[in-house]
Parts: C-alpha cells; sequence; structure tokens
C-alpha cells in the first residue's frame, strides 16, 4: 500500500488533497508534540508548537525535498520550533521560564512516578543541543543516522553530542539521589 | 573521569551497536576499572529511565486545532497557474534593486523629516490624500527574524510603483547555531511570490543583505506575507499589512 507511505500522502497533498493532510495529522501529532513536550516540558506550549509545526509543513509542502524522509524533516521542524520557543524564553522570563513545571506534564498525572519526574527535570537542565539529541533518540527512537539527518549534523557529531547528554544526565540524577 | 573511548564504548553498548572486537575490549577493561564499572550502572539507569517514559497522548482537541487554522485553498495563480517570480541572480538584478531600495529610503527619510514638522503620521497622510484603493506613500514595515539558525532584519518598502523587499542577515548567528546551507526569503504579494535567494553559510558569518522589488503599487490594506527557510525548512514566518487610510 504505497500511497499510504508518507511520500505518498505528502504527493496527495500536493496535489490539493487535504484528506492526505489529515492522515499525516494523525500519524505524526503524538509523536510532535511528545518531542516539543519533552524539549519545553509545557502542555500548552507544545501543543501551539505541534500546530505551529503542522501548519510549516502544510506551507511548505512544496518546499519538501523527497530525498529526506518525511518524519526527518517534521521532527526538525518540531525541533527547531521548539527551540524558538527557549530562545523566547530565555529573553523574556529569563531562569524561570525554563524551570520546569511541576504542575503538568504526563509524569505528573500518574500518582507515584518521582523517577519519571526526575528525569523530565533533569531533561530540563540540559542545554537545548543536548536535549534535542536525547529527545530524538530515547522519545522519538531515531537512530544516529536520522538524527544526523534531522540536525544537519556529521553522525560523529551527533554520537558525541548525545554522550555528553547521558553523562551530563546521568551526574545530574547522581545529585539528586534518582540515579 | 571516562576517557573518550570508554564512553564511546559504554554508549555504544547502550544503543546495542558494539561490535564483537568492542565487546570483548569493554569487558576486559571493565574488569579493571572500577570507576568505569560505576560509570557504565549510571549511564545504564539513566537511559532505561529515559526509555521508561510513556509517550504523552496529543490533546484531543489538537487534530482539529490543526486542521482549522489551516489556509483555505487559494485560486490558481496567474501565468498557467504558476506564481510569478523575481530572483535575485544576476549584478544587474541586485544593482536595480539596491537602486530601487535606496530611493525608498531616500524617500522615506524625506517623508519621516517632514512628519516631524508637520506632525501628521503615516497613516493618516495616506488616508487623507487618497481614495479606496489608496496606495501607500512611505509606510515601511520592519520585521524582526529570530530563528534558531537565523537573525536578521525583514524591511519592506513601499513606493509609488512598487514593493521594495530587503532582508539584513545579522553577521553574528545565534551561537551553537548550525549555519543552514541557504537561507532563502519567501515574499507573498497576493498572487505574485518573489523569492530572495542565495546566501551562502559563507557568507552568514560576515552578514549581508538581499533585496527585491515587486512590482505593482502597495494598495491601503493590502496584506503581504514573508517566510524564512534555513535550508529549506521553515524557521519564520511573519505577516506584514499596509497601512490603512482613516
Amino acid at each position: 500500500m504505497l500511497e499510504d507511505g508518507d511520500g505518498g500522502l505528502v504527493e496527495r497533498c500536493r496535489a490539493g488533497d487535504r484528506r492526505a493532510f489529515e492522515t499525516l495529522v494523525v500519524r505524526y501529532q503524538r509523536p510532535v508534540f511528545n518531542a516539543a513536550l519533552r524539549m519545553l516540558r509545557n502542555p500548552d506550549d507544545a501543543r501551539d508548537v505541534a500546530q505551529t509545526v503542522f501548519l510549516k509543513v502544510y506551507e511548505h509542502l512544496a518546499d519538501y525535498d523527497p530525498s529526506y524522509k518525511f518524519y526527518s524533516w517534521i521532527y526538525r521542524i518540531a525541533v527547531n520550533e521548539s527551540i524558538n520557543v527557549l530562545h523566547r524564553r530565555r529573553r523574556h522570563e529569563p531562569i524561570a521560564g525554563d524551570e520546569p513545571d511541576e504542575s503538568i506534564g504526563p509524569e505528573g498525572q500518574v500518582a507515584g512516578q518521582q523517577i519519571g519526574a526526575g528525569i523530565q527535570k533533569a531533561v530540563m537542565t540540559l542545554k537545548p543541543d543536548y536535549r534535542s539529541v536525547i529527545v530524538l533518540r530515547h522519545f522519538l527512537d531515531c537512530s544516529y543516522q536520522d538524527m544526523a539527518e534531522i540536525l544537519s549534523l556529521p553522525e560523529r557529531t551527533v554520537k558525541s553530542r548525545l554522550f555528553a547528554a547521558r553523562q551530563q544526565l546521568a551526574e545530574a540524577l547522581g545529585k539528586d539521589g534518582v540515579a | 573521569m571516562l576517557d573518550d573511548r570508554m564512553l564511546e564504548l559504554l554508549n555504544a553498548e547502550i544503543d546495542r551497536a558494539l561490535s564483537a572486537a568492542d565487546r570483548a575490549e569493554l569487558s576486559r577493561r571493565l574488569l579493571s576499572e572500577p570507576d568505569s564499572r560505576a560509570a557504565r550502572d549510571a549511564l545504564r539507569r539513566t537511559c532505561a529511565e529515559l526509555d521508561s517514559l510513556a509517550p504523552a497522548e496529543a490533546p484531543a482537541e489538537l487534530h482539529e486545532r490543526i486542521l482549522a487554522a489551516l489556509p483555505q485553498p487559494r485560486p490558481a495563480a496567474s501565468r498557467g497557474g504558476q506564481p510569478s517570480r523575481w530572483f535575485l541572480s544576476s549584478a544587474s538584478t541586485l544593482r536595480y534593486a539596491a537602486a530601487v531600495i535606496g530611493a525608498v529610503l531616500v524617500g522615506t527619510i524625506a517623508f519621516q523629516a517632514n512628519r516631524g514638522v508637520n506632525g501628521v503620521d503615516a497613516d493618516q497622510a495616506a488616508g487623507t490624500m487618497a481614495d479606496p484603493p489608496a496606495t501607500v506613500r512611505a509606510s515601511e514595515g520592519r520585521l524582526r527574524v529570530d530563528a534558531s539558525e537565523v537573525h536578521g532584519t525583514i524591511t519592506l518598502v513601499p513606493t509609488g510603483q512598487d514593493l521594495g523587499v530587503r532582508f539584513d542577515f545579522d553577521p553574528a548567528q545565534p551561537a551553537g547555531a548550525a549555519a543552514p546551507a541557504a537561507i532563502d526569503v519567501v515574499v507573498t504579494r497576493g498572487k505574485q511570490v518573489a523569492h530572495l535567494t542565495g546566501i551562502a553559510a559563507t557568507q552568514q558569518g560576515r552578514g549581508g543583505a538581499m533585496a527585491a522589488a515587486i512590482p505593482g503599487a502597495v494598495t491601503a490594506g493590502e496584506a503581504v506575507e514573508v517566510r524564512v527557510l534555513a535550508s529549506g525548512v521553515p524557521v519564520f514566518m511573519g505577516r506584514w499589512q499596509a497601512s490603512s487610510p482613516r
């Protein structure tokens, strides 16, 4: 069923088929929302980012290069858009804007998951470059090669960032007594 | 403190990317390095916790919000369905655009000086001098681009004959941001689409500008949409509306 593949759906979108775009939304709204949520830890911001991502995808389908995987393209937009929000937070709300929101978040909805809250809090201590590779690898299950494509970086750089990010996380969790 | 090789081996083990030779090397070193064993335990616990976090469900209303926000399909553009385009690829075109922008800026400065004397703002001036569809004389628009990969300012300058568009990108791009291979600015004005292209990664460290002029007098209330793409990926969208007469 090639038509159900991302490439076929994109082609149909380009031909003006809105239902094909709706299928892409259904397929990718969860990972895009999760990527933004793990980057920002605020569900409202994550929802807004997800909406913006899909609007940008829709507006720029003509610019999409089919030689790249569609999910690489949409995840890249999601990561970039989340980083834009982080930059805006830093400008408008120094320090406080990037603090984890203890009142909300997926792990906050389930009682007794203190470890989950601890790891998410630790992720928020990472700088955006490191946070991006953690989100792509552990929450979106991207390979090194996928991450390299999404971030437009050599695979070696991606690995080095991922390894350093994991080590920082381990140290942060160790200090908090979680790991 | 882990050395780079040990860090690589431990992470490769977590990612199930160890070769047989690497596995043997890792086993050998772990036997003789207690610090590496402790680091390995901490890393594995950390990654197990990351992987154990359940994905969140997208908000129920997200799907509807996205679909409701989609722009309505636009009628086909003129010229056989293809939008008009102006590419600044030749030196003569660049000179023309620079001349137009320069002339407009001079006009704008003169207008601003006049405004200071008379105490009349641009909107009022436009509104009192023309009947709809009014052309906008010198109401310049600026859009600030602060995306993760690109920083700069887009200036839109209406003249009596056309709309000048200029993108000045900052010499210093965001620290740590990967320089995109190319920056493209797409300006949509009704059925007309202008592409400002050609900033290569090597230019970005020095800053610079791209400019174009879209023919046709700007009418009051006319909206212009500006998009910036970094290596083909949209990083900024902005909208400018010409002043309406009052």
